[in-house]
């Protein structure tokens, strides 16, 4: 195979960095804009021009240099990237997943149920064990609105909205009751295994004198390495080098297992000596590499595979998916299941490794799941670009502790800012207007944000 | 996209920089450095008529007579309790107030972390328990050789002032029913509801007691879903025992013309809706522990521990009739006048067991 | 000649196209000028210049020979300028009368002072209605519903719509792309009318025999320039053609005689129903050989779509049997009817043929995606679809800035390309082709009616459903005429004719004796 004999286009020629400019102009100047009118109005409301760079100094120390600031924003972004991927998943699919906050809820009872329910497990086996339930649970939660819209068109805003205030109970219901810790007074469940912990950064060194804790990372590392040399010699320049299948085998396969040995013997040692994370007080978790894993994962399953092909076909267009003899039933079903594990699994992490308890106590959720929406919308339902825009909302979120602190201005400002925000990147013909940019005829990159009612 | 708009983006940027420049940031701190204190509300927030609102109120009280600076945080969800205090401490905060039961475990982790900082958490205390993230079973005192010597508990005997309230809804009952409708399962909503059935059982024999937790402080709708289906089982006098949960509670007897009793501060003032129904509410002067707790620290006087607000030290009661002054029989207030004596003297015992 | 309207050096740029550039076009007063061009030559834009959508960048426009401005489609109605856009611009729910005065409400004198809840003065709008509709003979109903009237209705009350409101010069941007040809030529009569009452008309069309029908002058635009102005006398089909395209246009595809082979479609006594219960196949039977192709006449809408989607899987069969090859595939899914080997080129190319937001790559392996050498397992391979694509882009001449470019940016033209090149490159059985140039210039529909005669002789089975005689006739070797959802007549190619055809498919069936 040569597949670097492609002919290329005049368009590809650009170069990717300029691509990638023009793609990210349009929110950067949403955002900037947004700020500029969140000045005026805590200018006008504070009654003083000067409140001005004291809220916004305080909203960015908070997020990004006071002590701990960038960690929180990490952690808060950490299940803003998985909330929102579950709702991006669902638009590309030509669904409006409003059930993210309710998938999110099974998915950390989930998580807190199967977390306590083993207690000798080794983290090898617990932890995947959990995030595949929560995964599995919020996937059932998802795909019970799926089923009735592709068996009877009931539409699944309606469905999904039900089913958050099912899960809400449900959770309710069980944490009191069923999953109580009687010999707590609080009203939440048993806590978790450390096992089944999504381990806190400065813990890691810690945690990897454990042999079996080793081979653990060791694996994870291993099957990164693995799709990574994939990537390299199939998609890369690098695979001008090989002239064989069988030649590009014996190197990732090679590289994996060195990868392998090198993390089993040598990260524990490397981890004593040098590891950044050392403020035991600091909240950032192992959730931090699944986050980035997960978009990459769900933007090759929606852009490299035939199952994305299929979903995304049906989302652009059902009449085409249709005629090309696509199931569309069966996608949708797919779509809200995995746009549910993924809610899921941002369940999950909150209970794995940002609870105080490491359980699930009763109203774990502000609303991640609703701010998720309007994470993907900024990010266009891009997989990738959900990554900058859960840190954007993150560290707003975070930051604007600080900045209420500082300057006494509402943190509620921030909210506003984001809706800000939104509008402007939904509605870019205001951005090109105040900034007078021209339009272009053929950027027609429209992304295909859920069918209307009534299909 | 035109080279003019990266040149608008790093205009704007070059003028943030300009202004962060002028901003008065580097301002040096006052010489004689004022004391700062530090408020963090649960989810209910500060304006929640109830006690994260009187929290706040006793703390601006004592902050305007030491001459301190006092700020609050509202917590959103549970996992921003860390953060929320964290962010006091790292503000360089002297004094950091934390209202409610649901705070005990992150209050508890910063208290160890920052020992410089006076803490004080109003409805919680801490007992050796084991698996706990706030005091292990491996200590006997969990202040002393805990590691909590920063910490002051604000107590409550609910279950005391929760009794005449009861006293008051056994005397006023016509049904022989009597309800609450409560917040979270939770030691401090317990203590109330159980001291409320007792009191009613030693007002009037005769009475039935209906209760239902709600696991929400912050679900009125709820609340008053459950007061009305309350109402259907003949119950005529409510106690609302769970911050804007119970106020649902409240405003289904209202709207029936029924009685109703309100809980931590006298909601004929700050929930004025429902006045016209209110007989009294069951106060927990939480303005007057917190106020008290600043003081001290101000005089030095503060100790790690808890502190019990009781009848006897006036740090709880009834709240006055009010409206209904002339309607609750003397009867009535001559039993709750016996009981008041008795539960201070001893003499009388509420029945909550910890 | 005195002229109505003149435009003079008219430029207009959009980002990276310059759509108009120093066109001259003039109307004179009571002519019918007609508007060649291909799809993106820039006719589009020039009128909506003309009707105020656009304001040109230079340029000149002058009324009666007075310079002015028209700044908006109101300001072009006020200056006597009506337009009939090709996708009608009604409100389906309303009636005649309402969709005619709709924002030229008359109102009763004595309510006016109430403003906007004046009372409407329909009796005077109906009696104005029926007297234009009488005087140009224009049959329509003022009380009717405009959801209840077939499409030449609709055209009708459009073009009273715009006589309404007084216009002098009437801009009919294709109107004969809904009619039949009896219809059209009904219209042409209507437009002759106009031109005696002294209006001036702009009659925009692809189809050549009309410009030789009913126009006075022939202008031809091609890539946003005036190529220039003929009258039809002194122009042929062939220099018109190469006008609009540049080079010289085979217009009448040359085909050799079908060589039938046995019978790889079967369709017996089919009934299908449409969304609405109605009966739209109504006991149709008819089968397609390998190597000839078999058209299908008849104006939109007499089953036709209904018939095509039963035969690929896309709606349910009520009754019936449909077998292709040994297969019956009555009641199979549209991917089994595709892996028996029918290739479908949909009549609704931007519902059912195209994702438009997806690339021409993503377009072109739209059936095959999951099939080697495009897949393997789950994974696409993105340089097999790129160079599949890539082969395709030259073979079938499709205009693309890049395999990545979206379909959806493509001109319609290049996007039917797309849909044909998808379909003709899989080793097919039967082709199934439903309006396959509906709004194309004439350079692709010659490429495509070559493409599809070398499927035939290929061996390909092929039926041709089209509502354009003019394909049927130059392309099928046996047509069928279908008339609410039955098939009327099946002729010899050879021995229809235009006239025969064209009243089968008005549901005259004697007239296929005459």
């Amino acid at each position: 195979m040569s597949n670097v004999a492609l002919k290329n286009s005049p368009n590809d020629a650009r170069s990717a960095f300029a691509k990638t400019l023009d793609a990210l102009s349009n929110p950067l100047l949403a955002i900037l804009l947004a700020f500029v009118l969140g000045a005026v109005i805590i200018a006008i409301t504070s009654g003083n021009i000067s409140t001005v760079p004291v809220a916004y100094i305080g909203l960015i120390e908070g997020a990004f240099f006071k002590t701990r600031g960038l960690s929180e924003s990490l952690v808060a972004t950490i299940p803003y990237v998985l909330a929102s991927l579950a709702v991006a998943l669902g638009f590309k699919a030509g669904l409006f997943n409003i059930g993210v906050e309710g998938q999110f809820y099974i998915g950390s009872l989930t998580a807190a149920a199967v977390g306590a329910a083993f207690h000798d497990l080794p983290a090898l086996i617990h932890l995947p064990l959990v995030l595949i339930a929560a995964a599995l649970g919020g996937a059932v939660w998802g795909a019970i609105p799926g089923i009735l819209k592709a068996k009877t068109g009931a539409h699944e805003v309606i469905n999904t909205i039900m089913m958050n205030y099912i899960a809400y109970r449900l959770t309710e219901f069980l944490v009191s009751n069923v999953l109580r810790d009687k010999a707590s007074s609080a009203v939440q469940t048993i806590r978790i295994s450390p096992n089944a912990e999504l381990w806190n950064m400065a813990t890691v060194p810690a945690r990897l004198t454990d042999p079996l804790n080793a081979i653990f990372i060791a694996l994870l590392l291993a099957i990164t390495t693995f799709f990574f040399a994939r990537w390299l010699v199939l998609r890369t320049r690098v695979a001008a080098r090989f002239q064989t299948a069988a030649q590009k085998r014996a190197f990732t396969t090679a590289l994996t297992f060195m990868v392998a040995l090198a993390a089993f013997f040598f990260l524990p040692l490397l981890t004593q000596t040098v590891w950044p994370w050392t403020d035991p007080y600091d909240r950032l978790h192992i959730g931090l590499f699944l986050a980035p894993a997960a978009a990459v994962s769900v933007a090759w399953l929606l852009n490299k595979t035939t199952i994305g092909f299929e979903l995304r076909t049906v989302g652009a267009n059902p009449s085409a998916a249709q005629y090309a003899g696509i199931n569309i039933g069966k996608n949708i079903v797919l779509a809200m299941a995995l746009s549910g594990a993924l809610a899921g699994l941002a369940g999950a992490i909150e209970v794995l490794g940002v609870s105080i308890c490491r359980c699930l106590p009763l109203f774990f959720s502000a609303g991640y799941g609703f701010d998720s929406i309007a994470i993907a919308l900024l990010a266009r339902a891009d997989a990738i670009g959900i990554l900058p825009s859960s840190f954007l909302f993150g560290a707003l979120r975070n930051g604007a502790d600080l900045m209420e602190l500082r300057s006494g201005v509402s943190k509620h400002v921030i909210s506003l800012i984001q809706a800000l925000v939104l509008l402007f990147v939904a509605a870019p013909a205001i951005v090109r207007y105040l900034t007078r940019q021209k339009t272009k005829a053929d950027a027609v990159a429209d992304v295909p944000l859920t069918r209307g009612w009534g299909r | 996209m035109s080279k003019r708009v990266w040149f608008v983006i790093a205009l704007a940027l070059v003028l943030a920089l300009v202004i962060a420049a002028c901003a008065p940031a580097a301002a040096p701190a006052p010489a004689a450095a004022k004391k700062k204190v530090g408020l963090v509300t649960d989810v209910g927030g500060v304006n929640d008529k109830s006690f994260n609102q009187s929290a706040w109120e006793g703390t601006q009280k004592a902050a305007k007579e030491l001459g301190w600076d006092a700020k609050f945080i509202e917590s959103k969800q549970p996992t921003d309790y860390e953060k929320n205090i964290d962010q006091f401490a790292t503000e360089k905060y002297d004094v950091v107030v934390t209202v409610g039961f649901l705070m005990g475990d992150a209050t508890a982790v910063k208290a160890r972390q920052y020992k410089d900082i006076k803490f004080a958490i109003v409805d919680n205390a801490y007992f050796p328990t084991k698996d706990s993230v706030a005091c292990g079973d491996k200590v006997k005192d969990c202040y002393a050789d805990g590691g909590l010597t920063n910490v002051t508990s604000l107590m409550f005997q609910e279950d005391e002032v929760g009794f005449l309230a009861g006293v008051v809804a056994g005397g006023m009952t016509k049904t022989n029913t009597v309800c609450s409708v409560s917040g979270m399962e939770i030691p401090p909503v317990v203590r109330f509801v159980v001291g409320y059935q007792n009191g009613a059982k030693y007002a009037n024999d005769k009475v039935k007691t209906l209760n239902t937790y709600i696991p929400s402080f912050i679900d009125p709708a709820k609340g008053k879903e459950t007061g009305q289906s309350m109402i259907a089982q003949g119950c005529d006098v409510v106690f609302g025992v769970g911050g804007n949960t119970g106020n649902g509670g409240l405003l289904a007897f209202k709207e029936k013309n029924l009685i109703a009793i309100g809980v931590d501060v006298d909601q004929y003032n700050t929930y004025p809706e429902v006045k016209d129904a209110l007989v009294t509410s069951a106060q927990k002067n939480v303005d007057t522990a917190v106020y008290n707790f600043l003081k001290a620290v101000a005089d030095g006087s503060v100790k790690a521990g808890y502190n019990t607000a009781t009848l006897k030290n006036g740090g709880i009661g009834l709240a006055p009739y009010h409206d209904w002054d002339a309607k609750v029989p003397a009867a009535v207030k001559d039993k709750v006048k016996t009981a008041t004596a008795d539960l201070i003297s001893g003499k009388l015992a509420t029945g909550y067991k910890p | 000649m005195t002229f109505a309207l003149q435009a003079h050096g008219i430029t207009k740029k959009f980002p990276g196209v310059l759509a108009n550039d120093q066109v001259n076009f003039d109307l004179a007063r009571g002519e019918i000028h007609g508007l060649l061009g291909e799809n993106g030559a820039g006719k589009t834009t020039l009128m909506n210049i003309l009707y105020g959508l656009y304001q040109p960048d230079a340029g000149e426009i002058l009324l009666d020979s007075h310079a002015t401005q028209i700044t908006s489609p109101h300001d072009a109605i006020q200056q006597g300028i009506g337009m009939v856009h090709q996708h009608f611009m009604l409100v389906p729910p309303l009636t005649v009368i309402e969709n005619i005065i709709l924002g030229q409400e008359s109102l009763r004198g004595a309510t006016k002072f109430l403003g906007r809840l004046a009372v409407l003065d329909r009796a005077r709008a109906a009696a104005r209605i029926r007297e234009l509709s009488h005087q140009y003979g224009l049959e329509v109903d003022p009380d009717a519903r405009v959801q209840d009237l077939p499409v030449g209705a609709q055209q009708r009350v459009e073009i009273v719509k715009a006589l309404y409101r007084d216009a002098k010069i009437l801009i009919l941007d294709e109107p004969t792309a809904v009619l039949t040809p009896q219809e059209a030529d009904d219209l042409f009569k209507i437009m002759r009318g106009m031109i005696e009452q002294g209006r001036s008309l702009i009659f925009i069309t692809h189809k050549l025999r009309e410009m030789f029908a009913v126009t006075d002058r022939v202008s031809v635009m091609r890539g946003g320039k005036m190529v220039g102005t003929t009258t039809p006398q002194h122009a042929t089909s062939e220099m018109l053609a190469e006008m609009m395209v540049g080079r010289k246009v085979i217009l009448q595809i040359e085909k050799s005689p079908a060589h039938p082979n046995a019978t790889v479609l079967q369709v017996e006594n089919l009934q299908v129903e449409d969304e609405r219960h109605a009966q739209m196949v109504d006991d149709v039977s008819f089968f397609v050989r390998a190597g000839e192709i078999l058209g299908i006449a008849g104006v939109q809408g007499n089953g036709q779509r209904e018939l095509v989607e039963a035969l690929t899987g896309l709606r349910p069969v009520g009754a019936g049997k449909i077998f292709v090859l040994a297969h019956d595939v009555t009641h199979k899914k549209p991917r089994q009817v595709i892996e028996y080997g029918v290739a479908h080129v949909p009549e609704d190319r931007h519902k059912h043929g195209l994702v438009l937001t997806f690339p021409v790559a993503d377009n072109l392996v739209l059936c095959t995606y999951y099939q080697s050498p495009f897949a393997r397992g789950i994974e696409i391979d993105a340089a097999q679809v790129a160079r599949e694509a890539s082969k395709l882009v030259g073979e079938f001449d499709i205009r693309t800035p890049s395999t990545r470019t979206n379909v959806g940016s493509l001109s319609g033209g290049n996007q039917q390309k797309v849909i044909v090149a998808r379909e003709l490159d899989r080793p097919v059985k039967l082709l199934i082709v439903n309006q396959p140039t509906r709004g194309l210039d004439v350079g692709s529909i010659e490429f495509i009616h070559r493409r599809i005669v070398e499927a035939r002789d290929r061996g390909t089975a092929v039926l041709l459903v089209s509502a354009e005689l003019d394909e049927i006739l130059s392309l099928a070797d046996r047509i069928a005429v279908m008339y609410k959802g039955r098939l009327l007549e099946t002729l010899d190619a050879k021995i229809a004719t235009r006239e025969q055809l064209g009243l089968l498919m008005a549901g005259v069936k004697e007239g296929a004796h005459v």
